[in-house]
């Protein structure tokens, strides 16, 4: 049966709980050095296991945001298409500019200009000085 | 004629006025609080020391080497996961600051290009080219202006769920428990290891001395991670509370009081995130 990341964090405390009461029962009982290294050894087995649940915690809480990841990313597609709306009406001016150069060197029949002018048009038409 | 001409003047004056009215909105507030959140966002070292914990525990408990280890690669990839979480969060912010920003809707430099432009072709007297030019500028900046407060609108109004369940939800309980938990347990190895050495009755009074100075540095260091996940959380409730305030004032973004509300937030995250960057 699946566990939840909360039922999983509900497990890593207490494993982490059992763990500190055998550190509190050292503190206050009297113990041998032999019945101290066996407590300690107890105490981070359970510590270790505590960590291992809470390795599976944070990936079921991983799992489980995917929805709001998956929302949150659409937003932000959205608000790049909404700049890039507003970057294309500099770009329409751009390009109304450089038609208009393009339209005057054509009449001035002025061939530098003329290329000058069509270097321009492209350049805002691909939107690169943008 | 004259009548009808006036008429249409005085229409194309009041509309002229409703639109400016309507895009007079200051998003500055917005802009700001969103620049604020993005830096904040981009703050990613308690997930790094989560992702490093069983490498750090694996040395001083030996017997579970192994057990740790096992953790090192899965809290790597965990790490990653996370970290593309917050930039997708540092990813929004960016977008609702750009779109906030005033200068994505001021097209006078363009226009002044354009009318330039017109102006050396002769074909239309300079004066009428550079006051419709004036006028189209003015106009255009205006219509925008409003488009643009309405998306900001829009905007928040969307992200404003998904980003409440993140913040104030899913990514908050894994900092707030997990990697709360994750410390008290590194605390609770280190100790045991230390109390080991010490309990060791042929050690000298002076190696004693020195276990005794390690486990308070380590201690210590243990301690200064924890200050980091509460600083950090406290960030994350800002994040989340300046945005649930966004939404809340979605519809009057330019109040004196929310830019006020959103200001003092903003300074609270900034000390916090320095906090969070020298110690």
């Amino acid at each position: 049966m699946a566990i939840t990341a909360d039922e999983a964090r509900d497990i890593a405390d207490d494993l982490l709980g059992a763990a500190n009461e055998i550190n509190a029962f050292m503190d206050l009982n009297q113990t041998s050095r032999e019945e101290r290294a066996a407590l300690r050894n107890a105490a981070n087995a359970l510590l270790r296991s505590s960590g291992s649940m809470t390795t599976t915690a944070v990936g079921l809480a991983i799992d489980e945001m995917q929805d709001e990841s998956a929302a949150l990313r659409d937003v932000i597609g959205q608000a790049k298409e909404k700049l890039e709306t507003l970057e294309s009406v500099a770009k329409a001016i751009s390009i109304a500019t450089a038609l208009v150069d393009l339209a005057s060197a054509l009449l001035e029949r002025n061939p530098g200009s003329i290329v000058n002018a069509s270097r321009d048009l492209l350049d805002a038409a691909t939107g690169d000085d943008v | 004629m004259m009548k009808r001409q006036r008429n249409l003047g005085g229409v194309l004056g009041a509309s002229l006025l409703v639109v400016l009215v309507t895009a007079c909105t200051d998003l500055g507030a917005v802009r700001n609080w969103a620049d604020t959140s993005l830096e904040a966002a981009q703050f990613t070292e308690v997930v790094a020391t989560y992702a490093d914990t069983p490498q750090r525990l694996a040395v001083y408990d030996s017997a579970g080497a192994a057990e740790w280890q096992n953790n090192v690669p899965i809290r790597a990839a965990q790490a990653d996961a996370l970290i593309l979480q917050l930039d997708l969060v540092a990813d929004y912010m960016a977008a609702l600051a750009l779109l906030a920003d005033d200068k994505a809707t001021d097209y006078s430099e363009d226009m002044g290009a354009l009318t330039s432009a017109m102006q050396k072709t002769g074909w239309v007297g300079s004066d009428g080219i550079s006051a419709a030019g004036g006028l189209i500028s003015t106009l255009l900046n205006a219509a925008t202006e409003a488009w643009r407060e309405d998306q900001v609108t829009e905007l928040i109004e969307e992200a404003n769920g998904p980003l409440q369940t993140l913040l104030a939800g899913s990514l908050r309980d894994i900092v707030d428990q997990d990697f709360r938990r994750d410390l008290q347990i590194e605390a609770g190895i280190q100790k045991n290891y230390f109390d080991g050495l010490l309990d060791d009755e042929d050690a000298s009074p002076a190696a004693k001395a020195a276990l005794g100075e390690w486990l308070t540095v380590r201690q210590a260091e243990n301690s200064r991670r924890q200050d980091k996940v509460d600083t950090y959380l406290q960030v994350l409730d800002q994040i989340a509370e300046g945005h649930q305030k966004l939404y809340d004032n979605r519809n009057e973004l330019d109040g004196v009081a929310l830019a006020k509300d959103l200001f003092k937030l903003a300074k609270k995250v900034r000390s916090n995130v320095k906090d969070l960057v020298k110690s």
